[in-house]
C-alpha cells in the first residue's frame, strides 16, 4: 500500500472520528472509510487500524476509546476540543521571539519539531509579515544532535520508565540502564537527564552525549516519581560551592591563573582577581592537586604538605612520561 | 511505518487551518511558506478535496478552490478548521529556545521572549515546566545587561576576563560587534582596545562587564578573525580521563584491553592543551603534536622548580 493511500485514510479517519458526538464503532470504519476495505481478513483489518489509531496518538491526536458501562468498547472519536490548539494570543513582538526560537535549532534533530509547531502558531494570525523572526545581532545556533532528547521529552510527559546503553566516563563499556526521568537540563551547551536508577535505586545524573544508542520508552510506568519540592534548576549536577571540603594556600603569577581564582574562599578586602596569595577550595584534596597542576607554574601550592606533595608528584609524573624535544 | 506519510498528515492538518487565515494566497506562496514544492502542495490540496465524512457527498467534503490562477480559498474546511495543539515536544522545542534566549543579550526585545514562553507554557502540559526542563546558560544577569547595552547604543565594554585557553586574569576594554550562540554557550566578537585586535570572548567567563564611553566607530573595517582551528592533539588516556573526549568535543580513535584509550582533540591553542593535560596529572599522555609534549615537559619541569 502506498504511501497516499494510507495518508487519505488517515485523514478520513481523523474527520470521520471528530465530526461524531458520541463515537463511531469498528464495524462503522471498517464499513465507510475508504482503505480499510483493502483489508483481506478481520484480522487484518484489526492490524491496520490499531496501526493507524497509534500513528495519530503519537501525533498528538486524542484518539479516545468510548466504552459502555460494561466495559464494553463503544467505538471511537477525536473532541474537537482537545483536538485543537487554545487560543494564544500573541504579540508582534512575542510571535517575532517565537519565530527565532523555532529558527534557532538549525540542522539539529529538533528542527523540524520546532518548525512544525512554529507552522500550527502561525495558522493563528491573519497578517502574513507577522512572524518575522526578531532581529538579532549575531547568531544563535543549537546544534544539539542528542538523539536522546526527543524520545527523553516525551518520556517525560508519560510518566514511563525508558531503558537506554550508556557509557559511565569511568567504563569504556556501555551498559543498559533502567531509570525513570525526572527531568532534563541544559548547563553551558551540555545535556543532563536527572533521573530514578532502577538497578541502583538512586538518582543519577546522566550525560546525554554518553547516551551510546536508543532510548527506549518501556510500556511501564514511572515507578518513582521525583520528589514534591524537585526543582531541575536547583538540582546540583556538578561539585557546587556549598560543597567544598578540602582548603588550600596558593601563591598565583600576577593577572594568571584564572581556573584557580575562581575556587578562591574570598575574605574582605581581599579581590580574588587580584590577589597573590589565595585560600581556594575543593571538594577533596585531590580536586585541588587537579586545579593546582592544572595552572602550571602560574600556581605554587603552600599549604597543606599532601597537597604540596601530590602535586610536586603528579608534575614529576609528567615530566618523566613528556619529553623535552630539542629542535 | 514511513516517516513520510505522518509528516505529510501533520502538514495536511495545519495547511488547512493556515488557509483559512490567509485566504487567497497563491500555491507558490503556500508551498514556499511549508517548505514543499509546488507541484507537493498541488498534490496535498487534491488529497484534501477527496475526503471528508463517511458518505463523501458533495456536501461532506473538504472544499477548496484553486483553480483559478492558483489562487486559494477554503470553502468548507469539515472539521479540519482549527490547528492540532501542540505536541509536548514541539511546545518543548520552543520553550528549551526561548529559555535559552531570554537569558542571553543581543535580543532587542526581551521581555517580548518572556511573555512568549508564558503563552506557550500555558497550552503546553505540566511537564513542560522549567521545574522539569532548564536551560543554564551560565552569564550573570548583570553581564546580559551591560552587553545588551553595549550593543544596542554602541558603548564600549570594560570587562573583567578569565580566560580559559590563556589561564589568565584580564582588564580589557572592548567594543562589542557581534554574538554568537552555539547550543548556550554565548560568544562576544569584539574588538579588543588592549590587543588592537578583534577578539572572541565566552560569556559565562566574563567575571564583570561595565558600560563605558561610546565607542570609536572606525574599527569597523577590522577583518573577522578566523576561528577556524589549527590541528588536533592526539592523548593516550586511562580510564579516569577518557571524558575530556566528550566534554572537549574529540575523538575517539582506538581502544585497547586495558581500558586506556587514543583520543583526538581539537587544538585551540597548545597552552589551553598544556594546561588540559597537566589537570590530569598522567591520567593522559600525549602523543603528538611533539610541541605539545615538550611543552607539557618544560611546564611541568618550571612548576617543579617552584619547589625546594
Amino acid at each position: 500500500m502506498s504511501h497516499v493511500e494510507r495518508t487519505e485514510r488517515l485523514l478520513n479517519l481523523v474527520i470521520c472520528l471528530m465530526d461524531t458526538s458520541v463515537a463511531v464503532s469498528r464495524a462503522d470504519i471498517e464499513r465507510r472509510i475508504p482503505g480499510y476495505d483493502q483489508a483481506a481478513t478481520p484480522a487484518a483489518f484489526e492490524r491496520m487500524f490499531e496501526r493507524d489509531k497509534d500513528e495519530l496518538r503519537s501525533m498528538g491526536i486524542p484518539v479516545e476509546t468510548v466504552t459502555e458501562h460494561n466495559g464494553e468498547v463503544l467505538g471511537y472519536r477525536i473532541p474537537q476540543d482537545r483536538y485543537a490548539l487554545g487560543q494564544i494570543d500573541l504579540t508582534i513582538e512575542e510571535r517575532s521571539a517565537v519565530a527565532v526560537a523555532a529558527q534557532v535549532w538549525g540542522q539539529a534533530i529538533v528542527a523540524p519539531v520546532a518548525g512544525a509547531a512554529l507552522r500550527k502558531l502561525e495558522t493563528l494570525s491573519t497578517d502574513p509579515d507577522a512572524w518575522t523572526p526578531a532581529d538579532l545581532r549575531g547568531s544563535v545556533q543549537l546544534t544539539v544532535s542528542d538523539g536522546a532528547l526527543l524520545p527523553l521529552m516525551a518520556a517525560l510527559r508519560q510518566d514511563r520508565t525508558v531503558t537506554f546503553p550508556y557509557r559511565s566516563p569511568t567504563d569504556p563499556e556501555a551498559r543498559p540502564r533502567t531509570v525513570s526521568p525526572w527531568g532534563l537540563r541544559s548547563s553551558a551547551g551540555h545535556w543532563f537527564l536527572v533521573a530514578f536508577d532502577h538497578e541502583r535505586s538512586a538518582e543519577r545524573t546522566f550525560r546525554l552525549s554518553r547516551i551510546t544508542g536508543p532510548v527506549v520508552i518501556t510500556g511501564r510506568a514511572r515507578q518513582t516519581p521525583p520528589p514534591e519540592s524537585f526543582d531541575i534548576a536547583s538540582y546540583a549536577i556538578g561539585p557546587q560551592g556549598d560543597d567544598v571540603a578540602a582548603l588550600a594556600q596558593v601563591r598565583i603569577a600576577t593577572g594568571r591563573g584564572a581556573s584557580v581564582r575562581r575556587r578562591a574562599i574570598t575574605t574582605e578586602g581581599v579581590d580574588p582577581w587580584t590577589a597573590e596569595v589565595l585560600t581556594i577550595g575543593g571538594i577533596s584534596i585531590d580536586d585541588l592537586v587537579t586545579v593546582i597542576c592544572g595552572a602550571g607554574s602560574d600556581v605554587v601550592a603552600l599549604e597543606p604538605p599532601e597537597v604540596i606533595a601530590a602535586v610536586r608528584a603528579a608534575l614529576v609524573n609528567l615530566s618523566d612520561t613528556h619529553r623535552v624535544v630539542i629542535a | 511505518m514511513s516517516a513520510t506519510a505522518g509528516d505529510r498528515l501533520t502538514r495536511l492538518l495545519t495547511l488547512v487551518p493556515w488557509l483559512l487565515t490567509h485566504d487567497g494566497v497563491t500555491i507558490g506562496e503556500c508551498a514556499e511558506h511549508f517548505g514543499v514544492s509546488a507541484e507537493q502542495l498541488e498534490r496535498d490540496l487534491w488529497l484534501l478535496v477527496v475526503c471528508g465524512v463517511p458518505g463523501y457527498g458533495p456536501d461532506q467534503l473538504v472544499d477548496i478552490d484553486f483553480w483559478n490562477d492558483g489562487v486559494i480559498h477554503v470553502i468548507d474546511p469539515q472539521t479540519l478548521g482549527r490547528p492540532l495543539h501542540l505536541t509536548h515536544e514541539e511546545a518543548l522545542s520552543l520553550l528549551i529556545a526561548l529559555r535559552m534566549l531570554a537569558q542571553l543579550p543581543g535580543i532587542v526585545d526581551r521581555q517580548a521572549i518572556v511573555t512568549a514562553a508564558a503563552k506557550i507554557e500555558q497550552v503546553a502540559s505540566d511537564s513542560a515546566s522549567e521545574r522539569f526542563v532548564a536551560v543554564q546558560v551560565g552569564v550573570p544577569p548583570e553581564v546580559t545587561a551591560a552587553v545588551d547595552n553595549s550593543l544596542s547604543q554602541g558603548l564600549d565594554l570594560k570587562l573583567r576576563y578569565a580566560s580559559a585557553t590563556r589561564d589568565e586574569v584580564t582588564d580589557r576594554t572592548v567594543q562589542p560587534r557581534r554574538l554568537h550562540i552555539i547550543d548556550g554557550v554565548a560568544y562576544l566578537e569584539a574588538y579588543c582596545l588592549s590587543a588592537e585586535a578583534v577578539r572572541t570572548f565566552r560569556l559565562d567567563r566574563v567575571i564583570s562587564a561595565e558600560v563605558g564611553g561610546p565607542s570609536d566607530v572606525a574599527v569597523e573595517s577590522v577583518e573577522s578573525p578566523v576561528t577556524s582551528l589549527a590541528s588536533v592533539a592526539i592523548l593516550i588516556v586511562g580510564p579516569s580521563a577518557r571524558w575530556i573526549a566528550d566534554v572537549h568535543h574529540g575523538r575517539l580513535l582506538s581502544e585497547s584491553a586495558d581500558g586506556s584509550a587514543r583520543i583526538e582533540l581539537p587544538l585551540h591553542s597548545l597552552e589551553w592543551a598544556v594546561h588540559l593535560v597537566l589537570s590530569l596529572r598522567g591520567a593522559a599522555i600525549v602523543e603528538g603534536p611533539a610541541d605539545l609534549a615538550s611543552a607539557v615537559a618544560q611546564e611541568a619541569q618550571s612548576a617543579l622548580g617552584s619547589y625546594p
